[in-house]
């Protein structure tokens, strides 16, 4: 679905973001892009949704630039963006002036969504608060039935029952068809949502792995004491020592994403190689 | 044809714009009333000025100039704003998009500030009589003095440049579009004039009295002041404005095709 090759980017020519990423996107998946502030997770989504162009290298949706933002592409992508605009309008104004440009739009759908996430139908969008327009605009994004939906920081500025909500609509909303792209740096969010996992890191794509083979590689827990197992990274917690092992065992375990992600972003070799390697390494 | 224009989309694309917008332009135009209304009323009524059809003119020429190059300076907020990923992801072409933002600060807008300025000079010649004849409000095709052609041409055609060039000033800076463009203007305008100068000197051997490009020229020969009209109308001014307003308009539909976030 989406595939970028050798994209060199950034702002200032000098000072490159990215030089010679490779990503490929494929449909049927969540995807998690966790990465630290300022790594480069939205200028990515905005290269893939052709709002930022490569300096070099490509980036295709379905074989086609998206760089000329042709409206068969614009049709297929949702992008919700971190920062929000909502006019002043209800969302049934909203949605019968914008519902047109997205051809697999449902209303019904969109409605569902809307009472699901406890959104206000007459309400007019701009007198709400924040968490009230973005989760307008999550039931107008689902709704649209895109084939890739782009998802920037959804959860910022949701409570935590409509964090709940957000999980089980993103889960329901998955078909063969769809690929979702969901960015945060609030990784608890992501838990038990995202099918495989991208970690940004450096300018590249330091993990590209479906949650399966991650937790069929490696494990995650909590020990008083870790002398004597086979650990690849540990950070100091509250009840002893939280812990990434090397999955001897064959035993699957629950994907702690925060660990993961700080010995990821503190560039820990021993857990990059195993997951790196192949499975039957 | 369908990866440029589709006309329904188009549509729909115009009645979406005009839903996110209406209410702001209209407050705005009623607010360019009142400022109009009090102002001419404090000159009819306090400073006695007669609402002659040379000074219609000039309050219409400055009314749409200035307003117009202002509002057209905003035409492209959505996507210089946190709008912008919304805006350039709605699926429609860049020239949808393009011809909306144009119909908008063109052609509706000229619409709307006539009408408005024809309803407050209607208001504000008849406040009060004057002696003699009462005074008529002057007609869009009135032919200007020395310029034989009508007063709806000449609009046209400097509003064409100027908002072409406010046009492109909004797609390509990404903050303060009318301070940044109007600086920019006076100081291409400055070098023209120099230039125009120097030209004129060169060509007539004389020493030229300040003028602008494609107007009148004036020198100083044995302590006498000669000025040189042209007698109608010129056709290479109109016709350098006309390519300057299509050379802005053009560029800037290539800006707003290069549009990044």
């Amino acid at each position: 679905m989406i595939e970028i090759k050798d994209l060199h980017f950034g702002y200032q020519k000098n000072k490159l973001l990215f030089s010679g990423l490779n990503l490929k996107l494929t449909k049927g998946h969540i995807y998690g892009l966790l990465g630290k502030n300022g790594a480069g997770k939205s200028t990515l989504l905005k290269n893939i949704a052709g709002l930022a162009f490569p300096l070099k290298g490509s980036c295709a949706f379905n074989g086609m630039n998206v760089s000329d933002r042709p409206v068969s592409v614009l049709e297929d992508i949702y992008f919700l963006a971190e920062e929000l605009f909502v006019p002043d309008l209800t969302p049934a104004q909203f949605v019968a002036n914008t519902a047109y440009f997205y051809p697999n739009f449902s209303k019904a759908d969109f409605y569902q969504y809307l009472r699901a996430l406890d959104v206000d139908i007459d309400a007019v969008m701009n007198k709400q608060s924040y968490g009230q327009q973005k989760k307008a605009m999550i039931a107008f994004g689902l709704a649209t039935n895109t084939g890739l939906m782009i998802m920037d920081e959804p959860t910022n500025g949701l409570d935590i029952p409509s964090k709940v909500q957000f999980r089980k609509l993103i889960a329901s909303i998955l078909t063969e068809d769809r690929c979702i792209v969901i960015s945060t740096h609030q990784v608890r969010d992501l838990d038990s949502l995202i099918d495989t996992l991208l970690v940004l890191h450096g300018g590249e794509i330091v993990i590209n792995q479906s949650i399966d083979d991650v937790i069929e590689k490696i494990t995650f827990g909590s020990y008083s004491d870790t002398e004597d197992l086979p650990v690849l990274y540990e950070e100091n917690g509250p009840r002893g020592k939280n812990a990434i092992l090397k999955n001897t065992t064959g035993e699957y375990s629950k994907v702690d994403l925060e660990i993961l992600f700080n010995a990821i972003i503190a560039d820990n070799q021993p857990v990059l190689k195993t997951l790196n390697a192949s499975v039957n390494e | 044809m369908n990866n440029i224009f589709k006309p329904a989309r188009f549509g729909m694309l115009f009645i979406k714009f005009t839903a996110e917008h209406y209410k702001s332009y209209l407050m705005s135009l009623i607010v360019l009333m009142g400022v109009l209304m009090l102002g001419g009323s404090f000159m009819v009524y306090l400073i006695n000025v007669r609402m002659e059809i040379s000074l219609q003119l000039l309050l219409l020429l400055w009314v749409v100039m200035f307003t117009g190059t202002v509002f057209t300076s905003t035409i492209f907020a959505d996507i210089n704003s946190k709008k912008a990923i919304t805006s350039l992801t709605l699926p429609a072409t860049h020239f949808e998009k393009y011809l909306v933002a144009w119909l908008y600060s063109f052609v509706i807008f000229l619409v709307l500030v006539i009408s408005a300025f024809y309803l407050v000079m209607l208001f504000l010649l008849n406040i009060k009589h004057f002696p003699g004849e009462q005074q008529e409000v002057f007609s869009l095709f009135y032919n200007v003095n020395g310029l034989s052609t009508s007063v709806l041409f000449v609009l046209l055609t400097i509003y064409g440049v100027l908002h072409s060039i406010a046009f492109f000033g909004a797609i390509y800076f990404k903050k303060m579009h009318f301070v940044k463009t109007a600086l920019l203007f006076f100081i291409v305008i400055g070098v023209l004039i120099i230039c125009n100068n120097l030209v004129m000197r060169q060509m007539l051997n004389r020493d030229i009295i300040q003028v602008m490009p494609f107007s009148n020229v004036g020198f100083m020969e044995k302590g006498t002041m000669y000025s040189v009209n042209v007698s109608g109308f010129v056709w290479t001014g109109q016709v350098v404005f006309v390519g300057m307003a299509l050379f802005f308009w053009v560029a800037a539909y290539f800006r707003l095709k290069e549009k990044q976030v």
